[in-house]
């Protein structure tokens, strides 16, 4: 097995047991969206409109809850440096852990993203178009959230820092995503899966490097 | 670029700024002062009315908090690539700064939107990347406090700089994307539709001025820091 | 005089733009020349002690 994916499937296997925030990140989407409607009423017209918007930001913070750990775990119990240390570039490294958190935490929510989504009267063809979107935009979310767990995996609270610096940096996706559903729901082709994917592509690229750059920065490189 | 690293010793720094620094904060007064008397002595514009005057103030301090931002994500590339002793300085003691101007331009938008459309806040594209842009400064300096070592800390910073400078044009862009999809209609563009040629002058010179003033107060923060710099050294080795 | 201070009914909203202006850039300058003039004292304290 190459290292990369011996990496890959070790945080996986790490994200889903219990404790790991898989299974969390999905409990707290359902929590927020099932907070939403009683937030703002039973009116079905309304939760239709806003349907898209509640399931994408939800889905976003849902997948910030798991990323603060996403490098300070293995900093915390001194792993991170003998992975640092290995063959492997710690770009390379950067993107197997994206890669991880995608597949344990981004996934998952988008399926269940599908199941919510119903709670909304939704129509299919704009469930579609929501599922669509956060295949395409989740590993944004995995990637710049990781820059961010790089950035803060040093710092003791960093968990409330994180948020903070990715959230911004992230409107974007939820603009494009939401965006999507909009679309459908309006009859209009607006691109915005296109705008996506063309977002997603750009953060899964770069943001390795970036990350890989903070990582290095903390372990005293 | 040469003359960026004659001024890396921070002795020549201290030296080449007292210098200049008097006539840098008399020109940001003269304009600032020039621009205020101007502004207020234009004739009301037809569509705005009065409120124009607050145009003054508002596109200056926009103009000021984007432009620390560029200046912020510069002097981090510059203290990343080529280690410029003072480029770490530089990015973090403009972030207060560009933060004020941001949270400024909020303020003063929403005063200007209020007699406009009604109400204090409107999602335009111009005012929604304003907030996300404030929101970014907040987060650089909440990572800059959080860390402790410093040199972690002014590297951190930088990082975060240059991928929010990257991202903010795409932010820009998808927020005004945004708004057309929401059947907006952007008004607060620099000024309403067309900005006659007597409101140019009183907006140059306050964007000048506000730009001085910006230029000033960063290089006395700087100074500041340098001072604070040679302080602790001191403590350290013994001086208290 | 009037006028000026009226400004077409904008009143509110003209003054309060200029003075949190003029109030948020006074307390830059003040706040920074602060820090700064404090650094210099701690600094000529230090540099004064044999």
């Amino acid at each position: 097995m190459t290292p990369f994916l011996a990496l890959l499937s070790r945080d996986i296997r790490l994200a889903v047991r219990a404790g790991g925030g898989a299974a969390l990140a999905l409990a707290f989407f359902a929590c927020v969206v099932t907070l939403v409607p009683l937030g703002v009423g039973a009116d079905l017209r309304l939760l239709t409109r806003i349907a898209g918007g509640v399931l994408w930001v939800a889905a976003v913070l849902a997948a910030l809850l798991s990323l603060d750990r996403l490098f300070q775990a293995d900093f915390e119990d001194g792993s991170l440096d003998l992975i640092a240390l290995s063959p492997l570039p710690l770009e390379v490294t950067a993107f197997a852990k994206i890669a991880a958190h995608w597949l344990a935490t981004g996934l998952p929510l988008t399926a269940l993203s599908a199941l919510l989504a119903v709670l909304f009267d939704l129509p299919p063809t704009a469930i579609g178009a929501l599922v669509l979107s956060l295949i395409v935009g989740t590993p944004a979310v995995s990637s710049i959230g990781a820059v961010g767990a790089a950035l803060t995996l040093s710092i003791r609270r960093g968990g409330l820092i994180l948020p903070l610096i990715v959230l911004p940096l992230l409107a974007p996706v939820v603009i494009f995503g939401s965006g999507a559903v909009l679309g459908v729901l309006d009859g209009l082709s607006s691109g915005a899966l296109y705008l996506l994917a063309a977002f997603s592509l750009a953060s899964v690229v770069l943001s390795p490097v970036a990350a890989a750059a903070s990582v290095r920065l903390n372990l005293g490189g | 670029m040469a003359g960026i690293f004659e001024l890396a010793n921070p002795k020549r720094f201290m030296d080449f700024s007292a210098r200049f620094l008097p006539w840098l904060g008399v020109a940001a007064g003269a304009c600032l002062l020039a621009g205020l008397l101007l502004g207020f002595s234009t004739p009301p514009d037809y569509q705005q009315g009065d409120t124009v005057r607050i145009m003054f103030l508002h596109v200056p301090a926009a103009w000021t908090a984007m432009m620390a931002y560029g200046l912020m994500a510069f002097a981090s590339a510059i203290g990343l690539i080529n280690r410029h002793p003072l480029a770490d300085v530089a990015a973090r003691t403009a972030a207060p700064l560009g933060a004020v101007f941001t949270a400024l331009g909020l303020i003063t938008g929403s005063l200007w939107g209020k007699p406009m459309w009604g109400a204090w806040w409107v999602w335009d594209g111009r005012l929604t990347s304003f907030l996300l842009l404030l929101l970014l400064y907040l987060g650089y300096i909440a990572l800059g406090s959080a860390i402790e070592d410093e040199t972690r800390s002014a590297r951190a910073c930088a990082i975060l700089a240059i991928v929010g400078a990257v991202n903010l044009p795409i932010i820009e862009f998808s927020v005004d994307w945004w708004t057309t999809l929401h059947q907006g209609d952007s008004i607060l563009r620099k000024g309403g539709p067309s900005i006659s040629p007597v409101f140019l002058w009183p907006l140059f010179l306050m964007g000048l001025g506000y730009t001085l003033l910006f230029a000033n107060l960063w290089i006395i923060r700087i100074r500041t820091e340098i001072l604070n710099r040679r302080v602790r050294t001191l403590m350290l080795s013994g001086g208290v | 005089m009037s006028d000026f201070l009226y400004e077409g009914g904008y009143a509110f909203y003209v003054w309060s733009a200029t003075g949190i202006s003029i109030v948020a850039l006074g307390l830059m300058v003040a706040y920074t020349l602060g820090a700064y003039r404090k650094a210099k004292r701690a600094l000529a304290r230090l540099e004064n002690k044999p």
